[in-house]
């Protein structure tokens, strides 16, 4: 088009666009008159901007009615197309009008169902359209299809189709109304699979199922209806997959709609099989997979092609779960009622097979799916007989390979009793597969694997939940020791570095995972993954140490290496190796205090899990959580109380159970509920952390002592000192099961007991201990000037509080002088100090 | 409020209201440098519509940048259509950097730098917007320059027509139809139709 035409255009759109329609239409039949084809560029503008919907327009403003030229007007009752005369319109879609009709000979009295298009809906692409479905339909002769009569084109030149009428409703409607079991609901729905199976024998994709597609007629029998996106499979004629510019724009039904479609990729029989598993998500649990209510089309893409659903037993279980505190107790009641069983009879069926194979249905992958419809369908059949079915999920062995890939430390971290010892098991099994051609070193490691088994399985060694544990002990350096393998010995020696990581065991996973480290940069061709592994596990054990410099070293080690890694990488996921080292470092930094890095590198990490992960991964969770960490430290409580939140969310859309990260986040969240003054809430949360964290992490775990010891300030803040002492006692114990006497994080604690019992007026239970230690830690930590001037400081306070005061003349003066100038006058334990100063200058004068 | 750059940009904006076309360049490519860097820091993970949020960041723009006791309702409104312009090249840019990063081919051609973290990849297709705008631009400006103002920087219709000195009916005209037209020339990429005969 040149500009010169354009510019007429737009002058009679101005012209006609803001009047009434009785005059625009006058005003178009004139220049009509005149210039037929400018005219009709006008109305099919005005028709066309009735199909924007949403396009471009982001305040939602309405456009104005486009008006219907009467020359396209839809068939009015009576009027005749072909040979039937038109009785009312029985429905709608995207592009056409569905009207019920008689045939108008006198021999025949049929009624029958004539599609046409839809006025203003006649462009080449709608009559193209039309056209392959009466030719789809033409193919199809199935007892579940509606069947095609007849077809022609109106006086227009406009193409019909008439179709056998169904008189019956969706398929939900009708399950619904006659309160239909699950089992005849499956039942119901294989009818459907065998239509649908028909079609794609036939080389027909549907693309459109969905209820109000499927009917079902009086005597209970299902009829696939409405071809109309329908697309023919013509392996000869199928041209490479062309991206569209704007996929949303094409066709579909967004709640049925699969990953696929919503992209614009390839479709195929598989995004059949998706809608079917929609369908049967919805006929199960009476709610869709997304909610899509509301969403905007960005969002409605990311839920389609990124989260994963949640499985129809949990989607009954919470539904039990809201009904018991509110109103949506009449919602389930009415959804049992239509399935003529219990809420608990529901979950019970539901759990299990049915879960599986729905989401096998439905996963995003079309590859991953059921081969077939006639697959999917067949397990439903296995179901309702008691048979096996064949589909299990993911292999365990897919989901754990790929869970200890990508995240090792959580999957150390996850095993605890039970999983520790299937996390063991599959993790063996993929380094058995790593070093295969190693056979002598493969033999050991079997038989040691053997040797762990029998000793970790309770029926062999009864009663004892560590005796995995004692393995590792007893095994980890002798064999390590005999593989001659150096690949294989760094291997095995991180593998062990990180179970005694994940059990808090900090020293010893230090130790191997060091070996293992200085193995593999020994080696001229190291595996890399391998070693940016281990790299990423060595910082965090160092960081846990308070070696946090040489956490730094190595971690921007680890992510030098991923980033050469990554940027070699043909493919996005690639990049997924990035993910680890970055957040570890975003760690350390955050350790360092260095929160603006920490930031910055964290935004990054956030990139890559929003742009390559699930938001329900754990990686993804980790990186909001860390997020709201950063946030809490630069002062932005708010958003960190609100990220917190956030990461809990996205948890408990996919388990419920307790877990490691959903500890933490209890736990940081109690911390930032802390530090807003929300203490009640935050005692509630910080209790519900550490019992979660007890239930889950062995007895003396670090993260038990952490959660104590904040509890602990909660408790103070609301003067519980009882409480809050016995907390640090406890927090005490358990360190000292991982560090020397005068370790900063034991030193720290001991002066937070020492503050709490001189809040609780119990000077002299620090007078009995506190002494000795800090002549310990002076000897040993001498260069800690903060954390001894502060204890000195306490202890002077306790032998204040007794009123000895050359003891306290000793400790106060000097240390206050220190806490000056280490930390300023307007610091808080420098005006805490002063306070003192001032007491004793008071009391001893 | 204003700091020295703010003052130079308010400066910038005076100029250029003023008549001096040499300050509209310079003024372009500040707010362009603000808009990245704003943009990346207000957009961190969010994922949802951007377009909504570019509204909101063309507003903060301003505010931040612009020392309100000195400009009119007549320089605000020019420095909305400037900003829209480059916000539309800030997200075009970046989504054209991105797809030569997802090809894996071309060398990079700028770093994005922190706005690497906008998540523009789920978005409309920017570049395939931005090339439809220029092809419109060609048939008529003043409709790619509404569409412009009102995607990209949400600038209302009353807004749009104190800048370009259209009437808000014009405005609402123009707008109308070079949607219209955009929702064509972005679909007509769409699956060629079946040719099946009778």
């Amino acid at each position: 088009m040149d500009a010169e035409r354009w510019r007429q255009i737009t002058e009679l759109f101005d012209r006609v666009a803001d009047v009434s329609e009785e005059d625009r239409r006058e005003a178009l039949q004139r220049v009509a008159s005149k210039d037929p084809t400018l005219a009709a560029e006008v109305v099919s503008l005005f028709i066309d901007e009735a199909q924007l919907g949403e396009f471009l327009q982001d305040s939602g403003t309405s456009v104005s009615g486009a008006v219907w030229p009467g020359q396209f007007a839809a068939p009015e009752p009576g009027a005749l197309v072909g040979r039937y005369r038109i009785e009312r319109r029985i429905g709608e879609g995207g592009a056409g009008l569905v009207f019920l009709a008689r045939r108008a000979d006198r021999e025949f009295e049929q009624e029958v169902a004539i599609k046409v298009l839809k006025p203003g809906v006649t462009g080449p692409r709608s009559i193209a359209r039309l056209r392959t479905e009466r030719q789809i339909l033409a193919q199809l002769n199935h007892p579940a299809i509606a069947k095609l009569h007849d077809g022609g084109t109106t006086e227009n030149q406009l193409p019909y189709v008439v179709m056998e009428l169904v008189k019956g409703q969706p398929i939900d409607r009708h399950c619904d109304d006659r309160r239909t079991s699950l089992k005849q609901r499956i039942i119901l729905m294989r009818e459907v699979c065998a239509a649908v199976h028909y079609a794609h024998q036939n080389l027909v994709v549907h693309r459109d199922l969905k209820p109000s597609n499927i009917l079902v007629t009086e005597d209970g029998r299902p009829k696939l209806l409405d071809f109309g996106i329908a697309k023919l499979l013509d392996p000869e004629r199928s041209s490479p997959a062309r991206e569209p510019t704007v996929h949303w724009l094409r066709p579909m039904t967004p709640s049925y709609a699969s990953p696929e479609q919503i992209r614009g990729r390839p479709v195929t029989t598989a995004t059949d099989v998706y809608a079917l598993g929609v369908l049967l998500y919805e006929l199960l649990t009476g709610r869709l997979p997304f909610d899509l209510s509301g969403k905007s089309l960005a969002e409605v893409e990311r839920m389609i092609c990124d989260q994963e659903p949640v499985r129809p037993s949990l989607v009954m279980a919470e539904l039990m779960r809201e009904a018991a505190s509110s109103d949506t107790a009449a919602t389930l009641d009415v959804l049992c009622r239509n399935r003529c069983a219990s809420p608990k009879e529901l979950v019970t069926s539901l759990r299990g097979d049915l879960d599986r194979i729905v989401l096998c249905a439905l996963h995003k992958d079309p590859g991953r799916r059921y081969a077939s419809v006639e697959q999917f369908s067949d397990d439903l059949r296995r179901h309702v007989a008691g048979l096996p079915v064949t589909v299990r999920g993911d292999s365990v062995g897919y989901r754990f390979g790929k869970f200890v890939r990508r995240n090792r430390l959580a999957a150390g971290l996850a095993a605890t009793g039970i999983g520790l010892t299937l996390a063991w098991a599959i993790s063996a099994t993929v380094l058995l597969q790593r070093i295969a051609a190693e056979r002598d070193s493969k033999e050991q490691i079997l038989g040691y694997v053997k040797d762990v088994f029998q000793l970790a399985d309770p029926e062999e060694a009864p009663g004892e939940q560590w005796t995995l544990q004692e393995a590792l002990d007893r095994k980890s350096s002798t064999l390590v020791e005999e593989l001659p393998d150096p690949a294989a010995r760094a291997e095995l020696l991180g593998f062990f570095g990180r179970i005694y990581l994940s059990q808090g065991q900090l020293f010893k996973s230090k130790e191997l995972l060091d070996q293992a480290r200085e193995l593999w940069q020994l080696m001229p061709e190291p595996d890399e993954a391998e070693l940016i592994a281990t790299l990423v596990d060595f910082s965090a054990v160092l960081r846990e140490l308070d070696d946090t410099e040489s956490a730094l070293r190595w971690s921007e080690e680890a992510v030098r290496l991923a980033r050469g890694f990554a940027a070699r990488a043909v493919a996005d996921p690639g990049r997924q190796i990035l993910i680890t080292p970055l957040s570890e470092l975003t760690s350390v930094l955050c350790y360092l205090g260095e929160f603006e890095r920490a930031a910055e590198v964290n935004r990054e990490v956030l990139g890559l899990t929003q742009r390559l992960l699930a938001p329900t991964d754990r990686q993804h969770i980790a990186a909001v959580t860390t997020r709201a960490y950063i946030s809490r430290r630069r002062g932005a409580l708010t958003a960190a109380i609100r990220d917190y939140r956030e990461a809990l969310r996205l948890h408990q859309l996919v388990s419920t159970g307790d877990q490691p990260l959903v500890a933490d986040v209890l736990a940081n969240l109690a911390a930032a509920l802390h530090v807003e003054g929300s203490y009640d809430e935050a005692e509630e949360v910080g209790a519900a952390a550490l019992a979660m964290r007890r239930r889950i992490l062995p007895a003396n775990h670090t993260a038990i002592a952490q959660s104590l010891s904040n509890l602990a300030k909660t408790f103070e803040k609301q003067g519980d000192h009882g409480d809050a002492e016995a907390a640090l006692v406890e927090t005490l114990d358990i360190l000292r099961h991982h560090a020397s006497g005068s370790h900063p994080r034991l030193i720290s604690t001991h002066t937070s007991l020492a503050a709490v019992q001189l809040a609780a007026n119990q000077p002299q239970r620090i007078v009995e201990s506190l002494p000795a230690m800090l002549a310990m830690w002076r000897r040993e930590r001498p260069r800690d000037v903060v954390r001894l001037a502060v204890a000195e400081n306490l202890l002077g306070a306790a032998y204040l509080q007794l009123e000895q005061c050359s003891e306290a003349r000793s400790l106060i003066p000097e240390s206050t002088a220190r806490l000056q100038a280490e930390l300023g006058d307007q610091h808080q334990r420098t005006a805490q100090a002063s306070e003192r100063l001032t007491e004793l200058r008071r009391v001893c004068g | 409020m204003a700091n020295v750059d703010d003052i130079e940009i308010t400066d910038l904006l005076l100029e250029w209201g003023q008549g001096d076309r040499a300050a509209l360049g310079r003024l372009s490519d500040q707010v362009y440098g603000h808009l990245r860097s704003i943009a990346a820091g207000h957009l961190r993970g969010e994922r949802s519509d951007l377009t909504l949020q570019t509204t909101d960041l063309v507003h903060e723009v301003f505010l931040r940048l612009v020392d309100q006791r000195r400009v009119t309702w007549k320089n605000r409104n020019q420095f909305f259509a400037i900003t829209s312009k480059m916000m539309r090249r800030v997200l075009v840019d970046h989504a054209r950097s991105r797809g030569y990063q997802k090809r894996g081919g071309d060398a990079v051609k700028e770093t994005m730098g922190v706005l690497e973290q906008i998540p523009v990849e789920r978005s409309p297709d920017f570049v395939a917007l931005d090339d439809a705008l220029e092809t419109l631009a060609r048939l008529d400006p003043e409709q790619a320059q509404v569409v412009e103002m009102k995607y990209f920087g949400g600038l209302s219709k009353t807004q749009i027509a104190e800048v370009t000195g259209l009437s808000t009916a014009t405005v609402t005209r123009r707008w109308r139809l070079a949607r219209v037209w955009l929702f064509r020339e972005l679909s007509s990429d769409d699956e060629e139709p079946r040719g099946v005969p009778d």
